[in-house]
């Protein structure tokens, strides 16, 4: 009782109760634009959480997590582009919809649908958070290394269509995190008598290099796209029947989503096309799928947004971001000096209360963002790419620096863009790249506790029953991936499994 | 040959000339590591060889699997929006080379211009390089945003921003 008192005093604040409103208003906005994703909105938003305080800081990330989740569904309905991969289900009944004049309905369907899982997903994240982390206190470096493998692999494997592609961008990540000294000896690693690279290469300027600048080098050689956000009728909006119709698909998307989320890698889109599949497989109508039905739109939305707080239970439970996002919001414990999984719980369970509390909140402010301000993101959200990507350029140099107030990390972010961009060319996956950079020391770190602990006897990654579990969970998803691979070799479509990341 | 296949396959060969230099040359000469190491695996060097031999397991996987196995296509609806808006291959090339000049350019100027004033340029460049053709837009949002940013970190975030030659 206590420590939920002590939570409230560290949450109930207003610029807490701020922030969660602000993230979720930029997020749906950012998310909302068509060729902005949610991980630049998140990746733009870290260096201005810097002098606030750990929980004020994270709760607005969290926010335009979330806003990013559901504003992707506006566009989508709306102007038939999908604000995010995951709305790209949305389109196939919301649009439809859009184009019966029952656009209204469709956002509104899409916002309780997205509410509604998201309270679902959040109240799962705090039921089994805890449970999680206690029982990763039992973890050791082996168990804890054995769990890193495992999480990189299915990361590796959906991110992309190629399995091949997924682990040479995680060994790209990996090999970049070795830059700097080296963590036993003090040695030097790739830094060739460059002072600067000691300490490693920032994670900051890498993130915003390899989400935020490709996309901007890819822009100049397209075309002006036209269209925009014509007038049109919106028509009435969804009504309580309506509601009730689809709460069905929306709880069973919800749960997918939680399941799927929960799982390192997997992400939005999977979770909204399975949840869509299903919806349309348990309907009395399935004919009426993608010609603009309701149920269709709910079971989307709610398979996308349901992953948004299972993902933070193996940040929180465990230390381990199971996508770029989450990876994000890693990086902000970081520069706080904290670091989520089971010792956070242990030495510090108010903190982790006040976030449970600011996520909550956030699910009542995605409903009442998303009913008064549809018509003004939905205006926003056609604000052209060719006025847009400059000024994100600029936000992104102002935030690489803000971090070391080093103008060097402006030119890590440079170079780290032309990676990604080569690495979009080449339909190369970047969250396994980003994601291996992140848990590349503590992957490194655990492997050589672990032998010195054992005395060079490599053994000891197969100790106990834990360990044992993730090699067989590892050797099965590699199975299940290359299996899934040689399927869509063969029918020539990629598999639903290998669009998230 | 479609043109995917052939990426791949010259992306493969590539990062199995990377891999294997980095194996070579880039860790024996950019990894210092100690005279008396009592366990192999603790030395310094001995993560990134791992972390190499796996890239290059997978480099000979990409190759195997772009020889062997059809790719997964686009949609056709997704191909055909892909290829509407893509610029002739030449073009197309010239404007993104112009462009990363442009940037490092950028960088190689804020020392002596500072993060204000190269923004100013650099945002104004930009706009009209995409193609918009509001002056009076591109000139408001051009000198707006980098002069607020610079408040924002300057004021409220209490980071310095370099001004360079016009620090005082």
């Amino acid at each position: 009782m206590d420590i939920i008192l002590e939570a409230f005093s560290v949450f109930l604040s207003w610029q807490n109760l701020l922030v969660v409103g602000i993230g979720v208003a930029i997020g749906t906005v950012i998310g909302a634009i068509p060729g902005m994703t949610t991980p630049m909105g998140v990746a733009l938003a870290l260096p201005f959480t810097f002098t606030m305080s750990p929980v004020t800081g994270i709760l607005l990330l969290l926010g335009v997590y979330k806003g990013g989740l559901y504003g992707g569904s506006i566009t989508a309905i709306l102007i038939k582009t999908p604000g995010t991969p995951a709305a790209s289900c949305t389109v196939l009944d919301g649009y439809p919809l859009s184009q019966k004049g029952d656009a209204r309905k469709a956002l509104d369907i899409a916002l309780y649908a997205s509410c509604t899982a998201d309270l679902i997903s959040n109240l799962s994240l705090i039921l089994f958070a805890g449970v999680l982390a206690s029982f990763a206190l039992r973890f050791g470096p082996p168990e804890f290394f054995t769990l890193i493998v495992f999480s990189l692999t299915i990361i590796a494997g959906v991110s992309g269509p190629s399995l091949a592609k997924g682990i040479l961008s995680a060994c790209f990540g990996l090999m970049l995190a070795t830059i700097g000294l080296d963590l036993v000896y003090g040695t030097e690693r790739f830094i060739f008598g460059d002072y600067r690279l000691m300490a490693g290469l920032n994670f900051i300027p890498v993130l915003i290099g390899l989400f935020a600048l490709p996309e901007i080098i890819d822009r100049a050689a397209r075309r002006a796209r036209p269209g925009g956000l014509r007038s049109q009728n919106l028509g009435i909006g969804a009504t309580l029947a309506d509601y009730l119709k689809v709460l069905k698909s929306t709880i069973r998307g919800s749960i997918f989503g939680v399941i799927l989320g929960a799982i390192p890698g997997i992400g939005g889109a999977p979770a909204a096309f399975l949840s869509y599949s299903e919806a349309r497989r348990n309907s009395k109508n399935p004919e009426k799928f993608g010609k603009g039905e309701i149920e269709g739109v709910a079971a989307a939305e709610a398979g996308n947004n349901g992953v948004a707080g299972a993902t933070m239970i193996p940040l929180l439970a465990l230390g381990i971001p199971g996508d770029v996002i989450t990876a994000v919001i890693l990086g902000a414990f970081m520069i706080h000096g904290l670091r989520p999984g089971p010792i956070l719980f242990e030495q510090n369970l108010p903190m982790i209360y006040a976030l449970f509390m600011g996520i909550l909140l956030s699910s009542a402010y995605l409903l009442l963002v998303g009913k008064v301000a549809i018509h003004f993101f939905s205006r926003v959200a056609t604000v052209p790419n060719r006025i847009l990507y400059p000024i994100v350029f600029v936000l992104c140099v102002y935030g690489a620096y803000a971090v070391n107030n080093n103008l060097f990390d402006v030119l890590v972010m440079l170079v780290m863009g032309l990676v990604g961009y080569g690495m979009l060319r080449l339909d190369m996956p970047v969250a396994p790249f980003l994601i291996a950079y992140v848990l590349g020391p503590l992957l490194e770190d655990n492997f050589r506790q672990s032998l010195l602990i054992a005395d060079g006897d490599n053994t000891i990654f197969f100790r106990n029953a834990i360990c044992i579990t993730f090699w067989i969970l590892t050797c099965l998803s590699l199975f299940v991936l290359i299996r899934s691979r040689i399927q869509a070799a063969r029918t020539g479509k990629a598999s639903v499994l290998t669009t998230g990341g | 040959m479609n043109s995917d296949r052939r990426r791949d396959l010259a992306a493969a060969l590539v990062f199995l000339t990377i891999w294997l230099g980095m194996v070579l040359y880039l860790i024996p000469q950019g990894v210092a590591v100690p005279g008396s190491i009592k366990v192999a695996a603790l030395s310094p060097d001995f993560w990134p060889r791992l972390v190499a031999y796996g890239a290059i397991a997978a480099s000979v996987f990409l190759l195997v699997e772009t020889l062997t196995m059809q790719q997964p296509h686009l949609d056709e609806e997704e191909a055909e929006d892909a290829a509407q808006y893509q610029l002739a291959t030449l073009p197309a090339t010239l404007r993104i080379l112009v462009l990363v000049a442009a940037l490092f350019a950028f960088y190689a100027s804020l020392t002596t211009l500072g993060v204000v004033a190269a923004s100013v340029v650099l945002i104004f460049a930009m706009m009209l390089f995409f193609g918009e053709r509001k002056l009076w837009l591109v000139a408001l949002l051009s000198v707006a945003l980098p002069v607020l940013l610079y408040l924002f970190f300057r004021y409220v975030a209490s980071v310095p921003i370099p001004l360079g030659i016009f620090e005082n």
